[in-house]
């Protein structure tokens, strides 16, 4: 069976997917979605920031939000998931804001 | 804007001993002239309730004259952090220096987290001002900080006496309870 998420990933019904969490501090509660192992970190990114409504910007500074496991920051987001995945079949992702200070800084 | 995540919020149900964790807290950094903050944590809903002061102080945080900031892996060992509590980021409280009104800057309103109901404080006086009354007081809604009167707090901050709050420090390592302050 294939059917289109509303994050627009495709859920295959792959026994592979992977059940991805994403957290964002000052939500109550985190994102959840399955994702086939190929999709990539930026997909999830995406579809992170739209749940939690906040989006990267350039004011006079640069806003950008990162995905973070483990500590570390997701820099690469043309990775598919699967790249992340120490274990099983969960992802515990964490959504986090760089602000990078402008040229007036 | 999704309101899932971010159920409105009538009331902030704030402790006594948080304010004084949050007073203390700042000591340490007024004492060299410089900013500093803490994290307000908790469990979110109609009635939010402040369960833990978090302080951000070492590796990944940057206390200085006129600013104070937080880098994301210290935001990242927050959240994880809270999210083993089903707790949320309900308020950032930080110190304006001597002389510098205590109310948000243009800086701040740019750099503070930007989610609904998420409370920003300002204590004045390089963080010697100890009266919350004289703090000021502002609530992310409708895409800006606005600032919360008297006559608002009244109603929907409930200052209690009766439960001991948390107090935890974090870097970008982790956080870790914090027994005397």
């Amino acid at each position: 069976m294939t059917t289109a998420s509303e994050t627009g990933a495709v859920l295959t019904g792959d026994p592979r997917e992977i059940q991805v969490t994403v957290d964002y501090l000052p939500a109550a509660e985190p994102f959840h979605h399955r994702y086939t192992p190929e999709t990539l970190a930026e997909i999830v990114r995406e579809a992170a920031m739209k749940f939690f409504g906040v989006q990267d910007r350039q004011e006079r500074d640069t806003y950008h939000y990162f995905l973070e496991i483990h500590g570390t920051r997701i820099t690469d987001t043309s990775q598919p998931i699967s790249t992340f995945l120490e274990h099983g079949h969960e992802l515990h992702f964490h959504l986090v804001e760089q602000i990078t200070p402008g040229s007036l800084w | 804007m999704n309101a899932r995540p971010y159920p409105a919020i009538d009331v902030w149900e704030l402790d006594r001993s948080a304010i004084g964790a949050t007073i203390a807290a700042v000591q340490r950094p007024a004492h060299d002239g410089k900013e500093g903050g803490v994290f307000w944590i908790g469990t979110r809903g109609q009635t939010s309730v402040v369960r833990a002061v978090v302080i951000p102080a070492g590796e990944g945080v940057v206390e200085a004259a006129t600013f104070w900031r937080v880098t994301p892996e210290v935001f990242g060992a927050v959240s994880r952090w809270a999210s083993e509590r089903a707790w949320s980021l309900l308020g950032i409280c930080h110190t304006h220096g001597e002389g510098i009104p205590a109310k948000l800057s243009i800086q701040d309103r740019a750099h503070l987290v930007r989610a609904p109901g998420v409370l920003a404080v300002v204590i004045g006086s390089g963080g010697r001002e100890d009266n919350p009354q004289r703090w000021g007081w502002y609530e992310f809604a409708s895409g800006a900080y606005r600032a919360i009167g008297p006559g608002e707090r009244q109603r929907r901050l409930r200052l209690t006496s009766d439960a001991d709050t948390e107090v935890w420090a974090a870097d970008r390592r982790g956080c870790r309870p914090v027994a005397n302050l």
